[in-house]
C-alpha cells in the first residue's frame, strides 16, 4: 500500500490579530516585541494544528517572513533586496535578491528568523522551505552578469552551507520551492548546467520528505529534467498539471501533489481529491505520496486556508484508511536523517 | 486650461491625515494629530484659517459630523496637491477606505473574508464573489462633485478598473458553476465571466454617472493589469466594456508589471489616451527599466505616457535633477516630449504626508527643469 502523507508546503496566512499588530508596529504604535510575542504564539498554534491534522511535519507557518527570499537575504553576506516585484501571477510582492559578491552565511542563520516551536508530542520533525537554485537564479538581480548556471550553483552552495544548521535545529523535511522550473523552465542547453549546479544538494536532500516542490506551472514538459534532480520528493502543482496527463513519475521519489489551490477561497471537494490521488497512485505506483497546498496558502485568509487544511487531512485519512494501492513496484526507502523538534 | 510641457499629476491616493483618521473614529485627537494639523495649518493657510484647530476639537460640530469631517479631509488633500504645484489634481481619495474595498462595498454579490498580505506588513481586505455582480448605486459621484466645486486646477477622477476588482477578489460564484478539474482553462473562463459582469454591471454605470455629472477625464486604475500575462485581452475587454459609448477622456494606470507582456494587446484599449506606468521603482544607474518605454515607440503608438518618476515605496526623496533626467530620458525614447506626463509610480499613500510633500516638490521642480532644458 502507498502511504499518503500531508503537510504544509509554504507560508501560512497571518491571523487577523497578527495583521493588526504588525500594522501597529509599522506605525510605531506598538513595540516590535508585541509582534514577536504573537509570532511565537501563533507559530505554536499552527504547529499544534499541523500535529492535530497528523501532518508529516510541522512548520509553524513561517509567519514572520516578508517573502521567501528575505530571511536568506538577511542571513547572507553580499545579498541584498531589490525593488518590489510581483510574485508570479499573484497580487503579492517580494524583493528579489541582488548578488554583489560571494554568498556566505551570517552567524544567526535562517533558523533564527523564525521562533522556536514547542516540541510536538507526536515527535514530528520540523518542515522547512527555501528558494530552489533555479528560481533563485531566475528571479535574482544579476548586475555582475554571472549567468543562470553560476547563480544556481552559488545558491546551491549557500543552501548546502545552511543545511547543517537546519538539521541541527530539528528540520527533517527540506523542500526547495522551484516555481520557476515550471513557469520559466531551463532550455535544453541550460539543463545540464542546472544538474551540475544542483550537485552540492545531493548530500543535503537525503530525507524522505526532502526534495523539490514546483508550482504555478505545468510540470509535464520538464518532468524528465525534474526526475534527474536530487531529492527524494518531487512536488507537482495539480491545479496546473492536469492529473489525467500524468502518465509517469520517477521511481523511488515521493510523489508530491499540490492539491489545494491557494488562489481560490473555495474549499476543495473531498471526493475530488480522493479520486484524483487514488487514480494517480494506481497509475504511477509511488511508494509514498505527500499531499499539500499547490503553492503557499498565504494568498488566502487564515480561516479559508484552515478549511482547506481540514479537507487535506481528511483526504489523507480516507486514502490511508481505504488502503490506497500502488502497483507492486516499490522504491527502496532511504533512512531519513531526522531530528525531533526542539526548543 | 492649457497644460505645460511635462504636465504633473498625481496617480491616486494619499495618506489620510491623522486628524481625519482619529476624527472619523470618534477619538480625541492625539498629540501627533494635533501637531500634524498645526504644521499643515501653517503650510496651507488657504485651507485652514485661524480657529480651524479648535473647529476639530472633540466638542465641535465638525468633528462630530463624519460628513463634514470627510469634506474637510477631501478639501485638505485637494489643496495639498494644488499647493504642491501639480497641474492635475483630485482629493487624494480622502473619502475612500482604499481602492479595492471602497468600490466592492458599493456592489452586491461580494462577501469580505478577511485580510491578505500584499507585501511586507501591508494587507488588504479581500472579498469573494459569492453571487451575480450588482451595483447598489453608482459611486464616487458626490465625491467628484465636491472636488469639481472646489478645485482650482483641472481634475482627473481615479476609478478602480473591473479587471483589478476581479483579480483582487476570489472568484467563488463564477467558478462554482464549473464543476470538475478547475485547471487553467476553466479558471480563466470563470474569471472572464466575473470581469465582464463587473465592467458591464458596475463600472460602466458608475463611469456614466460620473460623466453625466461633468467628469471629463477619468483614470481607470488597473494595478493588476500585468498580473497575468495571458490575460491582456481580458484587461482590454474590461476597459472597452466599461467605457463603451461614454463621453469624456479615459486613461489607464498599470504598475509593477512586466509591460512587455501587455504588448501589443494593450493597444486595443482604443479609448485610452494615456497610460500611466510605474518606472521609478525599476530605475537603476544603468536604467534598464526605462527600456520598456521603447515598446510604445516600437509599436508606433502615439499615445501619451504618464511616466512614474517617484518611487512610492521608499522614503528617500528623489532630487529634481533625477526627475528631470527621467523625464528627458522618457521624451528621448518616445521621440516626443509632448507625450510625456510626470507622476509618481502609484498612489503616495504609502508615504507620510511630509515625505509625499517633499517628493511632489521634486516632481514639480524636476518637470520645470526638464521644460527649461528643452526650451
Amino acid at each position: 500500500m502507498t502511504e499518503v502523507l500531508a503537510g504544509l508546503t509554504g507560508p501560512f496566512p497571518r491571523s487577523e490579530a497578527l495583521v493588526e499588530v504588525t500594522r501597529r508596529v509599522d506605525r510605531g504604535l506598538e513595540p516590535p516585541a508585541s509582534a514577536e510575542r504573537l509570532y511565537r504564539s501563533e507559530a505554536d498554534r499552527i504547529a499544534r494544528r499541523e500535529a492535530e491534522l497528523k501532518f508529516a511535519f510541522v512548520t509553524g507557518g513561517f509567519l514572520p517572513w516578508p517573502d521567501l527570499f528575505r530571511p536568506w537575504i538577511e542571513q547572507t553576506e553580499n545579498l541584498d533586496a531589490g525593488p518590489l516585484s510581483r510574485w508570479f501571477q499573484t497580487n503579492t510582492f517580494y524583493r528579489p535578491p541582488r548578488v554583489s559578491g560571494p554568498l556566505t552565511r551570517r552567524p544567526r542563520g535562517v533558523l533564527g528568523t523564525l521562533p522556536p516551536l514547542d516540541p510536538d508530542p507526536g515527535g514530528r520533525p520540523r518542515g522547512w522551505v527555501a528558494p530552489g537554485p533555479w528560481t533563485f537564479a531566475r528571479l535574482c538581480e544579476d548586475p555582475g552578469g554571472k549567468g543562470t548556471e553560476r547563480l544556481s550553483r552559488l545558491w546551491a552552495d549557500r543552501l548546502a552551507q545552511e543545511a547543517t544548521a537546519l538539521r541541527a535545529g530539528g528540520v527533517g523535511s527540506l523542500l526547495l520551492l522551484e516555481p520557476s522550473l515550471v513557469t520559466d523552465p531551463p532550455g535544453p542547453a541550460e539543463r545540464e548546467g542546472l544538474r551540475r549546479a544542483y550537485r552540492p544538494l545531493e548530500r543535503v536532500l537525503t530525507g524522505p520528505e526532502d526534495g523539490i516542490w514546483t508550482f504555478f506551472g505545468d510540470a509535464l514538459p520538464v518532468l524528465p529534467l525534474l526526475s534527474r534532480l536530487p531529492g527524494n520528493l518531487l512536488g507537482l502543482d495539480l491545479t496546473e498539471t492536469e492529473p489525467r496527463r500524468l502518465k509517469a513519475f520517477p521511481r523511488g521519489k515521493t510523489l508530491g501533489l499540490g492539491v489545494l489551490d491557494p488562489r481560490t477561497s473555495l474549499p476543495e471537494e473531498l471526493p475530488e481529491i480522493v479520486s484524483t490521488v487514488r487514480a494517480l497512485v494506481r497509475r504511477l505506483s509511488p511508494s509514498r505520496v505527500l499531499m499539500g497546498p499547490a503553492a503557499s496558502l498565504d494568498l488566502l485568509t487564515g480561516e479559508a486556508a484552515d478549511k482547506k487544511l481540514t479537507v487535506l487531512a481528511r483526504a489523507a485519512e480516507v486514502l490511508n484508511a481505504s488502503g490506497t494501492r500502488a502497483s507492486p513496484r516499490r522504491a527502496p526507502r532511504r533512512a531519513p536523517a531526522v531530528r525531533r523538534v526542539r526548543r | 486650461m492649457t497644460l505645460p510641457l511635462f504636465p504633473t499629476q498625481e496617480v491616486g491616493s494619499l495618506r489620510k491625515p491623522l486628524w481625519l483618521v482619529e476624527g472619523l473614529r470618534g477619538q480625541t485627537l492625539s498629540r501627533a494629530a494635533k501637531e500634524e494639523l498645526r504644521r499643515w495649518t501653517r503650510a496651507l493657510p488657504t485651507v485652514f484659517q485661524e480657529g480651524d484647530l479648535a473647529g476639530l476639537s472633540p466638542e465641535s460640530p465638525v468633528s462630530r459630523d463624519p460628513q463634514r469631517l470627510r469634506d474637510r479631509g477631501a478639501l485638505f488633500l485637494l489643496r495639498y496637491l494644488e499647493a504642491a504645484g501639480l497641474d492635475r489634481v483630485y482629493d487624494g481619495e480622502a473619502r475612500r477606505v482604499e481602492m479595492y474595498e471602497y468600490p466592492i462595498r458599493q456592489m452586491e454579490g461580494f462577501r469580505f473574508l478577511g485580510h491578505v498580505r500584499s507585501f511586507d506588513n501591508k494587507y488588504y481586505l479581500k472579498a469573494a464573489s459569492v453571487g451575480p455582480v450588482g451595483l447598489k448605486a453608482p459611486y464616487h459621484v458626490d465625491e467628484f462633485r465636491f472636488v469639481k466645486e472646489h478645485a482650482h486646477r483641472p481634475v482627473k477622477v481615479p476609478v478602480t478598473g473591473a479587471y483589478t476588482l476581479a483579480d483582487w477578489s476570489w472568484n467563488e460564484h463564477y467558478l462554482k458553476r464549473r464543476p470538475g478539474w478547475r485547471g487553467p482553462r476553466v479558471r480563466r473562463a470563470a474569471q472572464r465571466d466575473l470581469v465582464v459582469a463587473l465592467a458591464r454591471d458596475a463600472l460602466r454605470p458608475t463611469l456614466k454617472a460620473l460623466t453625466d455629472a461633468g467628469a471629463d477625464l477619468l483614470q481607470i486604475d488597473e494595478p493588476a493589469g500585468g498580473t497575468h500575462p495571458g490575460e491582456t485581452d481580458l484587461l482590454v475587454e474590461a476597459f472597452n466594456e466599461s467605457t463603451r459609448g461614454l463621453p469624456g477622456r479615459f486613461v489607464m494606470h498599470v504598475c509593477y508589471s512586466d509591460y512587455r507582456s501587455l504588448f501589443p494587446g494593450l493597444l486595443e484599449a482604443r479609448r485610452c489616451s494615456q497610460f500611466l506606468l510605474e518606472f521609478a521603482n525599476r530605475d537603476s544607474p544603468e536604467h534598464p527599466g526605462f527600456e520598456d518605454l521603447k515598446l510604445f515607440a516600437e509599436h508606433n503608438d502615439g499615445r501619451e505616457v504618464g511616466v512614474g518618476v517617484l518611487d512610492v515605496h521608499q522614503d528617500r526623496v528623489e532630487t529634481a535633477p533625477e526627475v528631470e533626467d527621467r523625464l528627458l530620458r522618457a521624451a528621448r525614447i518616445l521621440k516626443d516630449p509632448t507625450k510625456v506626463y510626470a507622476n509618481p509610480d502609484c498612489g503616495l499613500r504609502t508615504r507620510s504626508l511630509d515625505v509625499a510633500w517633499a517628493k511632489l516638490g521634486a516632481l514639480v521642480e524636476g518637470a520645470r527643469r526638464a521644460r527649461k532644458a528643452l526650451a
